[in-house]
This record gives C-alpha cells, sequence and structure tokens, in this order.
C-alpha cells in the first residue's frame, strides 16, 4: 500500500474522518434543511475561504458536494443540507456523534481580501443563502476592513428562511438584514414579493460595493438584471454555480462547463468570467 | 537508429515478463486486436492497423477501486509495480500525454499516478493508415516517438529500434542491436513519406478555434445530432475521454469505485433537484466535439483528438467525427 | 437491390402524398459507401441513395420524429417490423407514416466487408448486389464478392424480408422462413459449455450501452438496468430517491454484465424485430442476436407466436397456451 495513497492531504480521494458535534434544524416539512456542526477528528480544522465547499461522505451511499455555511473567523465547520437524495436522506437521519467523511476544501472562494475597504450587499434566496452567510459572518468578524454591509434575503414562506435565529439577532444587533417572503403571511412585518423586487426596493448604491447572488437560477437571473439596472458592473458581481459533482478536483468531467471547472475553478464566479463564455450558464 | 534481426516486439515482451512487468499488449479476438495484459508473447499478434480499444485502461481503468470501506476506509488498493505496454500506436502515446495533462497536472491523481509513473511505453510506427486514420491532420506523425521508451518501426519484414529514454536504453542493453545503415535510413524516410500519402481523411484545422466559437449556436449540431442515440461507444473507445463518475458498491461493506462514464448519457450531469445542464442529445453530442476540439484547447492549449478514427469507425450510427469537424460551418446565420 | 431501387425510392418519394412533410432515407456517407439513416424534406429526394449497405434501421429516427409529423420512410422487412411493433405499442400512429417498403434480400455485414474488399473505403464509388454477387466499383475498377461471404449473418434467418405493411412496395415479395437451427445447434452443447462461452462473451462487453440505445424497442424513459440515479422531477420526494431500486452499478463485469444483457432481452420477448441493430453496434462485436434468438425460439414454441401477429404479446400471455 503506497503512503501517499494513504494520507488524505495527499491522496485527494481519501476523506478526513470528521464528527457531527450538533444538529439544528432550519426548515421543516417535505423539503427540510439541517445545519450540521462538524468537527474533524484527531486533527485540526483545515483553513479555508468562503465560497469553498467539501465532499461530504457516507460510505455506501456516496458523497455530496455542499458550500461551507459559516466563515473560517468561526470555529467548527458548518454545512446546510436540503434532504433531497441518497447522501443528504441518510445525513437528515443522522445524529450527534455519528461519523461521516470529508473532502476539502475544494474550489475557489470569495476574493474576500481583495473586496476590504467595499461595501458588501449579499442578495440569497432559499437555501442559496449559505455561501453568503460566511461573507456576511466573515465581514462582521472583519468589520472595521469594509464599508456598508447590506444582507438582503428571501424564501418561498417564513417558514423556509434558513439561519432565521441569526439573522433576527443581527437585526436587534442594529445590522442592515432585508427579508422577504413571497406571498403574505399574518404578522411578517418585512417585505413581501420576490426578492429581486425587494433589491430594487432597497436600490444598494454601486459605488464601490460588490454584490454577491447566490439562489435558485431563476432568481439569479432576474436578480442579475436588476443589479445592471441599478449600475452594477459585471466586474461588482458574484455568484456560485452549481452542477453535479463526483471528484471535487477538476478530473471526473461531471461539472464542466465548457473549458471551466465548477468544482476547481469555482463554485464562485465572477459575472463577467460567465458571459464570457459560450453557453449561458 | 539501430536494428534487431529477430522480432524486437516479441522478444522484448518475454524479456520484460522474466523482468516481472505486467505487460499489455495486442492480442486478436475475433475480428480485432486489443490490448490486454500478456502471460507470454505467444499471445500477441502484431498485424493491426489500430486495437479497437484505446489503450487508455492502463492507467485509467474502466473501473478502479479507490478505497474498500466498512463502517470507515478499510483498505486501499496496492498499485502494481512495473507496468509495460508495447505496440502501441503513435497516436496512442499521444493520448496517454494527454491523459497526463488532465491528471496529472494541478492537483494530482494518485491513482493515475502511481501507474502512469512505472509505466514504460514501446511503441510501434505505423506503416499504413487506416480507412478512419486523421492523425496527420492533428498534427500527429504517424511514426512520432514523441513520448515512447523506444519505438520500433517495421521496415520490410527488419525491425528498426529507436531507443528514446533512459528507461528505454537501460531495457535495450539487454538485446544485440546493431546501428542503421545508410540505406536502412533512406529506407525508413521512403517508408513514412508513403504513411503520410497513405491517408484517406484530411480534416481541416484551420482557424478552427474561430468558427467552432461561431459555431456554437448553429442548427448544425442539431441536423448531425438526428441519428445520435447518446450511447457511449465513442467516449469509451476514444483514448482521451476522461471522463469517471464515482460511487459506493455496497451499502455496509463495500468499495468506492471510479468507473468510466460518458457526456452522452442524459444521467451524466443530471442533479437531484432534476435540473440538467445538457438535457437535449444534440447538447450533449455538441459538447463532445466541442471539449475535443475548442474547451480544452482553451484550458490547455490542445487538441483533445489524436486522429485514431476508433469513434467513427464503431459509431452504431455513422457519425464520423472527421466529417462533422470537417463541415463546421464557417459562416452562421 | 441495384441502381433500378435506388430509382424507384426517388420515384415513389417523388410522389409523396402533400401532407408528408419528411422523408426518413438513407444517404451515402462523405467518406465511405454506406449509408446512414437521413431525415430529408420532400423537395431534397436527390440526396436519397440505397445500397446492401443501408443497414440502419430507420425506426427509432421515425418515432422521434412522427410524433408530430407525417413521415414518408423507406423500410426493409425488419424495419418494417419494427414500426409495426412500435405501432402496436402505441409509439407510432400509422396514419402519420407512409412506408415505402423494400422487399429486402439481406443486407451486409459491414465488418467482414472492411476485410474482404480490396480498396480504401473513401476511393469506393459504389457497391451494388447483383445476383448473389456484391459488385464493388472504386476508380474504374471492379471488385465481386459472393454475397454469401459478407452478408449480415442475421439475414440468414430473417422471417420477414418483405414488410408485412406498406404503401407502396418495391421489388418482387420475398418469402421468409422460421429457421431456428443456430440456436438449434449452440442448444447442443452442454451448460457448462454454453456457461464459458456467455461468460467470455460477457468479460468482453464494455457497458456503452449501444446495443440499448440503438435499439428500437429500447424506448424507455427509465431502464431498470441503468447505473445512474434514474429520472427525478422538481417534485420527487428526496426518499423516493434515495431508494431507488438499483439492479446495477457501473460495475463492468462478467457477472454484472450478463444480468445487464439478460435483463434487456427479456423485456424484448415478443417485440424483437429481429434487425440486428443491437449486434452491428455492440463495438466489441458480441453476439446479442444469439440471447434475442433464443428468446423468440421460446416464444414461438412455447406460445407460438410471432411479433408478426397483430395483437400485442402480453395479451397473448392472457390465453393459456394447450396443453
Amino acid at each position: 500500500m503506497s503512503e501517499v495513497i494513504n494520507e488524505p492531504m495527499k491522496n485527494p480521494y481519501l476523506p478526513y474522518k470528521a464528527e457531527i458535534v450538533e444538529i439544528r434544524d432550519e426548515v421543516k416539512g417535505i423539503r427540510p434543511i439541517k445545519t450540521f456542526k462538524i468537527k474533524l477528528i484527531g486533527r485540526e480544522r483545515f483553513d479555508y475561504q468562503s465560497g469553498q465547499g467539501c465532499l461530504i461522505s457516507v460510505f455506501g451511499r456516496g458523497e455530496s458536494w455542499f458550500t461551507i455555511a459559516n466563515s473560517p473567523t468561526r470555529p467548527d465547520l458548518e454545512f446546510s443540507i436540503l434532504k433531497t437524495g441518497k447522501v443528504t436522506t441518510k445525513l437528515h437521519e443522522m445524529e450527534v456523534g455519528d461519523v461521516v467523511g470529508i473532502r476539502g476544501p475544494l474550489g475557489r472562494g470569495f476574493p474576500l481580501d481583495e473586496w476590504k475597504g467595499m461595501n458588501i450587499v449579499t442578495i440569497g434566496g432559499g437555501i442559496g443563502q449559505t455561501p453568503l452567510r460566511s461573507i456576511y459572518q466573515y465581514v462582521i468578524d472583519n468589520e472595521k476592513d469594509y464599508g456598508d454591509l447590506t444582507i438582503i434575503y428571501g424564501a418561498r414562506t417564513s417558514r423556509d428562511l434558513c439561519y432565521k435565529d441569526e439573522l433576527m439577532e443581527l437585526i436587534e444587533q442594529g445590522y442592515n438584514v432585508e427579508l422577504s417572503i413571497d406571498n403574505p403571511e399574518p404578522d411578517w412585518p418585512y417585505f413581501v414579493g420576490f426578492v429581486p423586487d425587494n433589491l430594487k426596493r432597497i436600490k444598494p448604491d454601486p459605488k464601490d460595493t460588490i454584490a454577491i447572488t447566490c439562489g435558485p437560477p431563476i432568481m439569479i437571473k432576474i436578480t442579475l438584471g436588476v443589479l445592471k439596472d441599478l449600475g452594477f458592473k459585471e466586474d461588482q458581481i458574484y455568484t456560485t454555480l452549481e452542477r453535479r459533482m463526483k471528484c471535487g478536483i477538476g478530473k471526473c468531467g461531471k461539472c464542466k462547463l465548457e473549458s471551466v471547472y465548477v468544482c476547481r475553478d469555482g463554485p464562485v464566479f465572477r459575472y463577467d468570467e460567465l458571459s464570457a463564455l459560450l453557453e449561458k450558464a | 537508429m539501430k536494428v534487431y534481426s529477430g522480432n524486437f516486439l516479441k522478444d522484448v515482451i518475454t524479456r520484460l515478463l522474466e523482468e516481472g512487468y505486467r505487460v499489455y499488449a495486442p492480442v486478436k479476438e475475433g475480428n480485432y486486436h486489443v490490448f490486454r495484459v500478456v502471460k507470454s508473447a505467444d499471445e500477441t499478434d502484431f498485424d493491426y492497423i489500430n486495437t479497437k480499444k484505446s489503450p487508455k485502461e492502463v492507467t485509467f481503468p474502466e473501473n478502479e477501486v479507490l478505497i474498500k470501506y466498512g463502517e470507515w476506509v478499510e483498505e486501499l488498493p496496492e498499485q502494481p509495480d512495473r507496468l509495460a505496454i508495447v505496440g502501441i500506436r503513435p497516436c496512442d502515446v499521444k493520448g496517454i500525454r494527454l491523459m497526463d495533462r488532465v491528471f496529472l497536472e494541478d492537483i494530482t491523481d494518485p491513482y493515475y499516478e502511481a501507474k502512469r509513473k512505472n509505466l514504460l511505453i514501446i511503441g510501434y510506427a505505423c506503416n499504413q493508415a487506416g480507412d478512419y486514420c486523421f492523425c496527420s491532420s492533428v498534427g500527429i506523425k504517424p511514426y512520432s516517438s514523441e513520448g515512447v521508451d523506444i519505438l520500433v518501426t517495421n521496415l520490410n519484414g527488419r525491425q528498426i529500434v529507436e531507443v528514446v529514454s533512459d528507461a528505454g536504453k537501460e531495457l535495450a542493453a539487454n538485446f544485440e542491436l546493431t546501428d542503421a545503415s545508410a540505406e536502412d535510413i533512406e529506407a525508413k524516410k521512403e517508408l513514412e513519406k508513403k504513411v503520410m500519402e497513405s491517408f484517406t481523411r484530411k480534416v481541416d484545422t484551420e482557424n478552427l478555434e474561430e468558427r467552432m466559437k461561431r459555431a456554437f449556436d448553429s442548427d448544425y449540431w442539431r441536423e448531425v445530432a438526428t441519428n445520435c442515440i447518446s450511447c457511449g461507444t465513442c467516449t469509451y473507445l476514444c483514448p482521451t475521454c476522461f471522463c469517471f463518475d464515482i460511487f459506493d458498491d455496497g451499502e455496509l461493506k463495500g468499495v468506492r469505485i471510479r468507473a468510466w462514464d460518458s457526456c452522452q448519457f442524459p444521467l451524466h450531469t443530471l442533479e437531484s433537484s432534476s435540473h440538467n445542464p445538457r438535457p437535449e442529445k444534440w447538447q450533449r453530442l455538441r459538447n463532445r466535439f466541442y471539449d475535443k476540439f475548442y474547451y480544452m484547447l482553451v484550458r490547455k492549449g490542445e487538441l483533445y483528438c489524436v486522429g485514431c478514427g476508433r469513434c467513427s469507425a464503431a459509431c452504431p450510427v455513422g457519425i464520423d467525427i472527421a466529417e462533422v469537424i470537417d463541415n463546421v460551418p464557417s459562416e452562421v446565420e | 437491390m441495384n441502381a433500378e431501387t435506388l430509382e424507384r425510392i426517388k420515384e415513389e418519394c417523388r410522389k409523396l402524398p402533400a401532407e408528408i412533410s419528411y422523408i426518413v432515407g438513407f444517404v451515402r456517407k462523405q467518406s465511405e459507401p454506406r449509408e446512414v439513416v437521413a431525415v430529408l424534406k420532400p423537395d431534397e429526394v436527390d440526396k436519397l441513395s440505397f445500397s446492401p449497405l443501408s443497414f440502419n434501421n430507420p425506426a427509432r429516427t421515425v418515432m422521434e420524429l412522427a410524433k408530430d409529423n407525417k413521415v414518408a420512410v423507406i423500410a426493409k422487412g425488419c424495419d418494417a417490423r419494427a414500426l409495426k411493433q412500435l405501432e402496436k405499442e402505441e409509439k407510432i400512429e400509422r396514419e402519420n407514416l407512409y412506408i415505402i417498403g423494400i422487399s429486402c434480400p439481406g443486407v451486409i455485414d459491414y465488418r467482414k466487408f472492411r476485410n474482404t474488399v480490396k480498396f480504401r473505403l473513401a476511393e469506393i464509388d459504389s457497391v451494388e448486389l447483383i445476383g448473389d454477387e456484391v459488385v464493388v466499383k472504386a476508380g474504374g475498377e471492379e471488385q465481386r464478392i459472393p454475397f454469401s461471404e459478407v452478408i449480415f449473418e442475421n439475414c440468414l434467418y430473417c422471417e420477414q424480408p418483405t414488410p408485412k405493411d406498406y404503401d407502396v412496395l418495391i421489388g418482387e415479395p420475398r418469402e421468409g422462413k422460421v429457421d431456428f437451427s443456430d440456436i438449434e445447434e449452440f442448444e447442443k452443447l452442454s451448460a457448462e459449455e454454453r456457461w464459458s462461452y456467455w461468460m467470455d462473451v460477457f468479460s468482453k462487453c464494455i457497458r456503452c450501452h449501444a446495443c440499448r440505445q440503438v435499439c428500437p424497442m429500447c424506448y424507455c424513459n427509465e431502464c431498470l438496468v441503468d447505473p445512474s440515479n434514474l429520472a427525478v422531477s422538481p417534485m420527487t420526494p428526496a426518499e423516493e430517491k434515495a431508494a431507488y431500486p438499483r439492479v446495477l452499478g457501473r460495475t463492468v463485469n462478467a457477472a454484472d454484465n450478463l444480468i445487464y444483457h439478460i435483463v434487456r432481452v427479456m423485456h424484448h420477448a415478443g417485440r424483437c424485430a429481429g434487425c440486428g441493430e443491437c449486434e452491428r453496434a455492440c463495438p466489441m462485436e458480441l453476439p446479442l442476436r444469439k440471447l434475442e434468438r433464443k428468446l423468440e425460439k421460446v416464444v414461438y414454441e412455447v406460445f407460438n407466436y410471432s411479433p408478426d401477429e397483430e395483437i400485442p404479446f402480453l395479451s397473448k400471455l392472457d390465453i393459456l397456451p394447450e396443453g
């Protein structure tokens, strides 16, 4: 048995052993979302950038890609996982103390260093809030390095909003958090309508501002239009892409979008990088 | 340039087997040849234009165990010590070199590397182009010694041996080789000229990048895909198609396997949400041609087609890569 | 099958009913003598070609096209049989078809042809069947090959060389036959011999799925032996996706390949048109028709059923066979 292959750092297919240390319900119902706090066993947490992902492994089921849901400035890794297929159904059955495999950090994250001194606007929908949460946590933890922070987030109903407690706390602390739901509900004090409409209403100033959007494809598409109307240039807008992924290291070709591997060259892309492609992502 | 009086290819196999190599060599099975692990030189047959399957499976097997698991990782597979492939054609050597760029550049793939770094390559120059061959159109010489350890050429029944690498030198030291005469050298040049003239297919790669870029939204791709059945024949036989899937075989105890996959399969890119970036067969077909002649050119600076013609020869519905690329419209409305 | 046949095809295609929007016929490839299936507009009749190398079955292409169009199709006996079966299975409506039937003497096995012909493929001008000889012409030269040397073996056992259902027929009708002598011969082998034969065959399969994809009868959206996840919609619950039965993974070995082939063939009971596309498509040249023909023989003997009957095979199963 070769030593190289036996070492997770050198064999990128070999997962780190990790333990689930906390599970929080984010969304209940038929499309539930849970946030898992995960600790590596026998080693320190690896360093990573907001926006990077990991492949979580359940032997016997397979592996799935998840964006890391919290900021590298926080102690443990968190992943918010929608129950949707083989691996995620198994993960949703798991309990604190159960073991999973983890490969990462993978891909290219957000260039948060480049953004120093800029205002940050995150525009999220549904579970697409995950990478954006990592950004706002990072910006909050390094507040002096950045300008104004605006968190725009919406979901179909109030029950579909992730990280509700955290967001309420931020509102209490005076952060600019703009929530929305698609349809009216009794006692909902915030905006009612789609995320891009809320963005239109809020009208963030494009001057010295970076906008990052993540959510369902249709929401991203409309949001991009609104941002352009507001005067944002393509190089001020970032998003993350999702594709089916297997290897996570730019080999297997599953996530290949033309000459670009989403798992390796992304999942974070600046909008002008995507509009240069032949096929519209 | 040296001359060997016997059958160098067969004798080298015998020698390598004695030294404990795992040797892949062409074996005749029914109507065609394939590379198989051989136990003796007697099993081999070198009378072929090229093999049915490409030899990519030497370093990138159709199925490969990555991890054996129970509750957790239990074992990782042993990797072979010394491998040799004997009788590989120059187009397929180029195929291996293109695979190297996928698996060894950027993050190294350790499973591929373990086999590749121990692989000895004994090439076999072509004396005639096959009916589907067009390697000369994609910048490959069918007698090229690029990337081999030793290249063997059949010259009027005698074997010309070109020792290229240090490993090749070491191996060649075991054989009685004499220097090629001026006549031999002249005759080999003649042969090379003759091979180049034997191509019946040519692909116009002039300005191809620009043509491909412009033709992306052309209806041409729907027309080409009319008969496409979305099978994996082209990709599985191809020496440079590298897409793979990873899956677990066994619920409580089993193996994590990587297996060839094909961008032509509708389920290749299907996401759990039901979103599929390439749901239509013409999009998948277009993807393969663009990957070979445009995307990889953008990413790696090289065409990912070596002109072996296997896909054209085997396509069940007669889709022909050389024709398809040659006919890419230069003007698109 | 010669230039005359092609002229007759063109003639018929020039006087098609006005409501026909496409012709599914054969067009010669640019760089080699074989034909491929092509979808043409009625004013593109001149592009048509036909020879004993028009071996593909157009039924699959027709099935896609005839959903929303009226289509004329050039059909050999087995092609027409596949169309009939698809009609019985409500995949094609007969009224959307205009069948130009060809009485077929058999097609050439292109692999045998390539091994026999002395010309480079690109040099060949024409390939015709004249009497029982294949006449190949290239640059003024000619090679005559006995048809029996290059005929696709499957055609030797053809039950229906002449389409049973057509709008117009080209050529004198030919008699088919029920002949399972090849299978009877194979059945004489011992169980061990047959097992080792098939394990050897299946060890060569690379599971490219060409046999399934090319088969006009393998039109299912989801296949039991698909190695990946099955089709999903946005509403498919996670539990359902997680619990999808997966008969086979992408594991490729003789045992798993055997399951793939046996399961596939079993779904063709009483349905296979016998065109042989599976065997032709197989890049590893596996004798896949042998499996299908064994099943045909069983269905014929036990249920006295042939795919040419007007009723679907499954309804035949409702009627207990005598004895």
